[in-house]
């Protein structure tokens, strides 16, 4: 299963006369996309590849939760968190993952909506990288509790205690946002992968796969009526999901935003954290789109163009990370309270002036590369950026959480942080659960969404025009001559 | 400019289908259009001095006139800015579907020369020195306040003159840029000029950002000196682009009702679009303007609740509970079905009544200072904004008829002409 040495045609062109081919070379037939895809489900074993780094994931996510077994025998103080740090790494973690989480919904709920074609090729493989981020984020707000034992407190349900949580605590609403955004993008996900799984259940050979790709199949036949039906609620998800892409961050937004923490109360905080998440869910989709992409042989399924276009994206969030962080800056001076402007000031400056400039440099210097093709186009260096645009990210949850909590407005209760091996070796495990997810994902499930990419295929695109349709995009090169003469006249008109 | 009553026909597709694909606009006379620029035109420079003229009649009517008058301006020019940030987008995103109702948003982002002859009014008081706007110009005000003199390096007449030209100048060249790119195009039908106009979206779109930013603080955040919100530049932005895609869909609503654009260059799937946009804003408006409102109630700050206060006293009260329901709730249940948004008087009536609250909206933003407490509005607020309404859309119309009503050869028309919802 390595990578074909083919030579891809370039569909990177900005030719405004015609539409790049989403699907290049000879995976652009229906047979040849349900191969291409189901194989890699198939195979009796998966290469060495997958098994070595199937090995090392596991490994640290038992780590992972031998490390939560610890915490819950000897108490948070395992951690670094001190006072007056009280969130240490699990929080910044948290915000990370769930930041992460938000390509998925994106791309399966906003750029179909938007008629982006080519989200198509990696919507699947997006939807499955948000299911498992959202769950590595879940889990460190339940583990931070301390009490483990009565997380469930969390929940606002009848009990005989007469005790509700505070609704008037962001904490709370995080419960909400972060519950109902876990339970769309499963949907989403789950949905969306109904008529493929079938697809692989159709072809299974062994009694086990028929059970059990039949089983979550839910008697999918492709007959007229259950595509209707399919499509429609894959529509409504999406318009229900559209809103959940701006709140859940917004959400998280306000668990810093309403306090009164300088470098944290600041309005443009809820879209300010959703262009940031946006920004790290794609950098993260990039990053285990490009080798995923030539370890699977999905080279001509997800093309060069479908890494530009992500890689455009990324660059226009990294400027509006950018915008917030310069507009966060000047406001501060702007607004004249000497305790907002220290607290810029001190990120820049102070103690953890290394981790503000690690994250000003990862998000908004290096992705400013993408401007040129180059770099939006050619894997390895995409690669070396967005893995940077992830550490940023990573460093920007650091800095406005440690930074801000370090020194606020009363210098005899400033402190520092220092993380312990705990901290550091819980952030690891956690990409450990993570991987260990997604590379069971990329043995079992269809990794590209099959019957998606089958309707952007020129071959597909035979509707209700009855063949008219498919002559005008063929023929949009004859359009310009066609309108020429009369444009003419009538621009001599005009003049 | 002579004597045309010309057939003109764009046509995408083969020959041997032409019968179908060929949409032809018998466009009416510019001349027709020419008459209605100057009537217009006259009518609002003549709304605008009778405005001018009541301020005299009035107590303190100079400062009222000023107030209302920027709040006309602000929203005008939101129309424009939003029409710009169309145009920008869609070459940004390289987009098909909107190529045939893009000429109308050029003819909207058109109007920044009168846009900055209307500056004037507001531009030229401050250079001569007066506060009658912003406080941060009396040099008294600023001596006896700590935060405005901490301001001053940046809050001075002369700074704030250089922003002012240069956001002005970035939108006029960004706008004029645009227009004449694909006024060429459809003189010579070159596919690299649409390439051109595409390598430069994204600049373009930080140029504009950053301008939108400067021009929201400077012109309407400091007429409240001491008072600040990052999130402040995005809630102008907000407000641009629902007045933007409502202005838009009402210039291509009279365009093709007075068969200036043909109904199959236009579609009503190219309204139903427009309508998805202009739905998706108003709750992107709703977002910021949460945002902004809930993190100052909450944190309950002096420093940044004098801004909500005065506009919770009194009558203010009222205008504030008007925009949460005529700004978010009402036009959002409104515009949510398909037909709704299929339909051209629905689709038109939402348009206006979005132009009306957003009005509201700039409204609430500048008046409670010069209108305090809310006591109904003036007939200066009515003038100027008719004025302002009257003489922009003279404006545009003279973009429109200036030039054909779609981008006649643009590489993507036949995709516009093909485009559908499924």
């Amino acid at each position: 299963m390595s990578a074909t040495n083919i030579t891809l045609e370039d569909n990177t062109f900005a030719d405004p006369r015609r539409r790049a081919p989403l699907v290049l070379g000879a995976a652009a037939d229906f047979q040849a996309v349900t191969d291409r895809v189901a194989a890699l489900a198939e195979r009796p074993r998966p290469p060495l590849g997958w098994y070595v780094g199937f090995a090392i994931a596991v490994v640290w996510m038992l780590i992972f939760f031998g490390l939560v077994g610890y915490l819950f025998l000897t108490g948070v103080g395992v951690w670094g968190n001190n006072s007056p740090v009280f969130w240490g790494f699990p929080i910044v973690n948290f915000v990370f993952w769930v930041g992460i989480g938000h390509a998925g919904t994106l791309i399966s709920a906003i750029l179909f909506l938007f008629r982006q074609h080519w989200r198509t090729s990696i919507n699947r493989f997006a939807e499955a990288m948000t299911v498992f981020a959202v769950a590595c984020a879940g889990i460190f707000p339940a583990i931070h509790v301390g009490r483990v034992w009565l997380v469930y407190w969390l929940f606002p349900y009848p009990n005989p205690m007469g005790m509700w949580p505070n609704f008037r605590s962001p904490l709370l609403w995080d419960v909400f946002a972060v519950s109902t955004y876990a339970t769309v993008s499963v949907l989403f996900w789950y949905l969306g992968m109904i008529p493929d799984l079938a697809t692989l259940r159709d072809r299974a050979v062994t009694p086990l796969r028929k059970l059990l790709y039949g089983l979550f199949s839910l008697g999918w036949t492709g007959s007229a009526r259950n595509w209707h039906v399919y499509e429609r609620a894959y529509l409504f998800l999406a318009a229900l999901a559209t809103p959940l892409v701006l709140s859940v961050h917004s959400v998280v937004s306000f668990d810093f935003a309403v306090s009164q923490v300088p470098g944290w109360h600041t309005t443009i905080f809820p879209p300010y954290f959703v262009a940031g998440a946006i920004f790290s869910g794609f950098a993260m989709v990039v990053t285990l789109m490009v080798p995923a992409r030539a370890f699977f042989g999905l080279k001509e399924l997800v093309t060069i163009r479908h890494l530009d276009n992500m890689n455009k994206i990324i660059l226009a969030t990294s400027c509006m990370v950018g915008y917030a962080y310069a507009v966060e800056f000047f406001t501060a001076w702007y607004s004249g309270s000497r305790y907002e402007l220290f607290a810029f000031v001190n990120r820049a400056l102070g103690p953890y002036a290394w981790a503000y400039w690690t994250m000003v440099t990862c998000n908004v210097v290096v992705p400013q590369l993408l401007w040129f093709k180059y770099f939006r186009t050619t894997p390895w260096a995409m690669w070396i950026i967005v893995v940077l645009v992830n550490v940023g990210m990573w460093f920007e949850r650091f800095v406005i959480i440690i930074t801000s909590l370090t020194r606020d407005y009363l210098p005899s209760s400033w402190g520092l942080f220092m993380p312990t091996w705990v901290d550091f070796c819980m952030l690891a495990g956690s990409f450990g659960l993570f991987f260990t997810l997604f590379l069971l994902f990329c043995r079992y499930l269809p990794m590209v969404a099959m019957a998606e990419v089958k309707g952007v295929l020129p071959a597909a695109r035979v509707h209700h025009h009855a063949g008219h349709d498919f002559a005008a995009s063929t023929a949009t090169e004859a359009t310009a001559p066609a309108a020429t003469d009369l444009a003419a006249g009538d621009l001599a008109a005009t003049n | 400019m002579d004597n045309i009553n010309s057939t003109e026909t764009a046509s995408a597709g083969q020959g041997s289908n032409a019968g179908h694909e060929t949409v032809s606009v018998v466009a009416a006379p510019p001349q027709a259009i020419k008459a209605w620029v100057s009537r217009l035109g006259i009518a609002g420079v003549v709304c605008l001095a009778a405005g001018f003229g009541l301020a005299f009649l009035q107590p303190q009517g100079r400062g009222y006139f000023f107030h209302a008058y920027l709040t006309q301006f602000v929203w005008i020019l939101s129309i424009a800015l939003g029409a710009l940030f169309f145009v920008i987008l869609q070459h940004a995103t390289r987009a098909g579907w909107s190529v045939t109702v893009r000429r109308s948003a050029e003819a909207l982002a058109g109007t920044f020369p009168l846009l900055i002859l209307l500056f004037l009014p507001i531009g030229l008081p401050v250079l001569l020195g007066s506060d009658a706007l912003y406080p941060w110009i009396n040099r008294q005000t600023v001596m006896e306040d700590e935060l405005l003199r901490h301001k001053a390096i940046y809050l001075n007449v002369p700074f704030f003159t250089v922003r002012a030209i240069l956001c002005l100048a970035a939108w006029w060249m960004l706008a004029r840029f645009y227009r004449k790119m694909s006024l060429l195009q459809d003189a010579t039908g070159d596919p690299d000029l649409t390439r051109t106009m595409e390598r430069w979206s994204g600049p373009a779109l930080l140029l504009y950002a950053l301008t939108v930013t400067v021009a929201a603080v400077d012109w309407l955040m400091s007429l409240t000196p001491q008072w600040f919100s990052t999130i402040y530049g995005l809630y102008y932005f907000s407000g641009a682009i629902v007045g933007g895609t409502a202005g838009l869909i009402l210039l291509l609503l009279l365009l093709r009702g007075t068969g200036q654009i043909d109904t199959h260059l236009v579609t009503v799937e190219h309204l139903h679009d427009l309508g998805k946009l202009l739905f998706g804003f108003v709750v992107f408006w709703g977002y910021i303007a949460f945002s902004q409102y809930m993190l100052i109630w909450y944190a309950n700050i002096p420093e940044e609740t004098q801004y909500y206060v005065p506009r919770q006293t009194a009558g203010w009260v009222g205008v504030s509970i008007a925009l949460i329901l005529g700004h978010l709730f009402v036009p959002m249940l409104g515009l949510m079905s398909r037909a709704a948004k299929r339909n051209t008087f629905t689709l038109a009536f939402w348009s206006i009544w979005l132009l009306v609250f957003h009005w509201l909206d700039m409204y609430w933003m500048v008046m409670p200072k010069a209108n305090p407490g809310f006591l109904g509005f003036n007939g200066i607020d009515v003038l100027t904004a008719a004025g302002g309404l009257l003489v922009f859309s003279a404006t545009v119309l003279d973009r429109v008829a200036a030039a054909p009503p779609v981008p006649l050869r643009d590489p993507r028309l036949a995709e516009a002409l093909h485009f559908e919802n499924t």
